[in-house]
């Protein structure tokens, strides 16, 4: 359950956007302190959401509201309490992270001197970003840019973050460290993570939102998604296409993936599917594209 | 907040290559053309060099062809943040607009006296050189220096700057920031030609219109005399002042 103290309602959300794509249709979400995962494919409406929400952009119809504050209407409000990661962001490529994150900061409305050089030098460090804050911003790697995104994101201690697609293009090890960033920033805000890398949302998020083309297709925790899918996720290994095609046509193929050189081809089914299947655990993934491919079927 | 962004406009700016350039093209565009008489616009003659005539046309011609300059200052202050791709960080915080315009505004204004301040030094030190006609060099008069750039240059800055400035704003399309300084300039001078070409003596409606001050400068100092090219300033009077409050 979503806690108490801090809701970020989202109700009816439409948009259309001038090339006739409907990125939005209807959508209605609730969502409580703690990190949340917004799930979905590439076009979703994962971003559109989260700009209309981070007062970039403007909805055709609806209501966001938060703590009090109607977010459509009263951005300058939302803006002094919000925290946005976008997907893809600039810097100023000459300028030191301290310095541009110091400029950020006035922006943010942290005008006295003392409170912000605090703050600024506070973030470097919980960011790891402290050695190299006067390198210029040009020279950083994805992941010291990401950092520095995550950075100036929380500001003036916000209590909505908003990280847009994150991890997207870091290395392994770069995406751990700035998951252990996103997951120690606190559990009394509400942190959004839009992703479409599952693994994501399994890592750190108690409760998330499968959507697809503008819809909600699912609402809650990940632990209870999969749990109502035990005993229904099957597994088969097979090294022949045209066998692939017959299990296609005959099964719910949720998922095909090679391991090994070898197609694993996991079904639902509400019984034993056949010879050569085994009963498996079912995971995130299969949350993921159960939900997606019920969405394309309707 | 306000003097927080004039101040980052600036430091941004003089960490940026084009500012030094531009400084130096203004600087060395005068230097020759103090030091070498053929290379400037005065020419031959009994006209000082460093005279408030010559500092005047070095002002006019100058800062006309700085329309191209005026027009990339201002015009990429207001841009940087979408041609950086900065602007979500930034319109996500609660900046107010005029803090942030106004604050990109004057200090493209500052820099851009600066870079044009080169003219000054550039004339200056032309004087100095050591290949310089000395017969024509008046007395260093600082005011014959300071009064063209602050009723030419500066008020020329401000009108295209602002104009620019706006332009870039409404738009947000670079490429319309560097053109439009380009098409201002030429339209002018195809008009500025005209006007001058046709030898009319009616320049008054046409200089007081002129927003370079090509036109307007030639009508004021037509019937000038060596003498008075040499110790007049622009007064501000009659049409140069009507057309400077414009």
């Amino acid at each position: 359950m979503p806690d108490p103290q801090l809701i970020l309602q989202i109700s009816n959300l439409s948009k259309t956007y001038s090339n006739g794509v409907q990125a939005l249709k209807n959508l209605s979400l609730t969502i409580g302190t703690n990190m949340f995962g917004l799930l979905g494919p590439n076009g979703a409406g994962k971003s559109t959401l989260m700009r209309t929400v981070a007062t970039l952009q403007d909805a055709d119809s609806g209501e966001v509201s938060f703590d009090g504050l109607n977010v459509l209407r009263e951005k300058d409000s939302v803006r002094r309490i919000l925290g946005y990661l976008p997907q893809e962001f600039g810097i100023y490529p000459k300028m030191s992270a301290l310095d541009m994150l110091d400029h950020l900061a006035v922006m943010k409305g942290i005008l006295n001197r003392g409170e912000r050089k605090e703050m600024v030098e506070g973030l470097l460090q919980q960011t790891n970003l402290w050695d190299v804050r006067k390198k210029k911003l040009g020279t950083f790697s994805g992941g010291m840019k990401q950092r520095f995104g995550i950075a100036q994101a929380l500001l003036g201690n916000p209590k909505l973050i908003i990280v847009d697609e994150p991890t997207a293009g870091l290395d392994p090890t770069e995406r751990n460290r700035f998951l252990n960033l996103l997951s120690s920033i606190g559990r009394n805000v509400i942190v959004i993570l839009s992703t479409h890398i599952v693994d994501d949302v399994r890592e750190l998020c108690p409760q998330m939102a499968i959507i697809s083309q503008g819809e909600v297709l699912l609402e809650g925790s990940p632990a209870q998604s999969i749990d109502a899918l035990g005993g229904k996720i099957w597994r088969k290994m097979m090294d022949d296409a045209g066998e692939l095609a017959d299990v296609e046509e005959t099964h719910r193929v949720i998922s095909t993936h090679l391991v090994a050189g070898l197609t694993e081809v996991r079904v639902y089914a509400d019984t034993h599917p056949g010879a050569g299947f085994s009963p498996v655990d079912p995971d995130i993934e299969d949350v993921y594209f159960l939900n997606l491919s019920r969405a394309t079927r309707n | 907040m306000f003097l927080h962004f004039l101040w980052f406009e600036i430091k941004f700016r003089l960490r940026a290559i084009s500012t030094y350039v531009y400084f130096a093209i203004w600087f060395l565009m005068t230097l020759f053309a103090v030091s070498a008489t053929d290379f400037g616009p005065i020419g031959a003659g009994k006209v000082l060099l460093n005279g408030p005539f010559a500092l005047a046309i070095f002002c006019v011609q100058l800062t006309s062809f700085g329309t191209v300059i005026i027009s990339a200052l201002f015009g990429t202050s207001i841009l940087r943040d979408f041609q950086l791709d900065t602007y979500q960080l930034i319109f996500t915080k609660p900046l107010s607009k005029f803090a942030y315009l106004g604050g990109r505004w004057a200090g493209s204004m500052v820099v851009s006296l600066l870079i044009f301040s080169g003219l000054l030094f550039g004339t200056a030190a032309g004087t100095l050189m050591p290949w310089a006609d000395k017969d024509r060099m008046g007395p260093f008069n600082v005011w014959f220096y300071l009064q063209p750039y602050l009723t030419i240059t500066a008020v020329q800055i401000f009108f295209l700057g602002s104009l620019f400035f706006l332009v870039a704003a409404l738009t947000r399309r670079i490429v319309i920031v560097y053109l439009q300084g380009v098409v201002i300039f030429a339209i002018y001078l195809i008009g500025a030609i005209f006007v001058l070409a046709n030898r009319s003596l009616e320049t008054f409606w046409p200089s007081l219109f002129d927003p370079l001050g090509i036109v307007l400068f030639n009508t004021t100092t037509r019937y000038w005399t060596v003498a008075d090219k040499n110790t007049h300033l622009l007064v501000l009077s009659g049409v140069f002042l009507y057309n400077r409050l414009l």
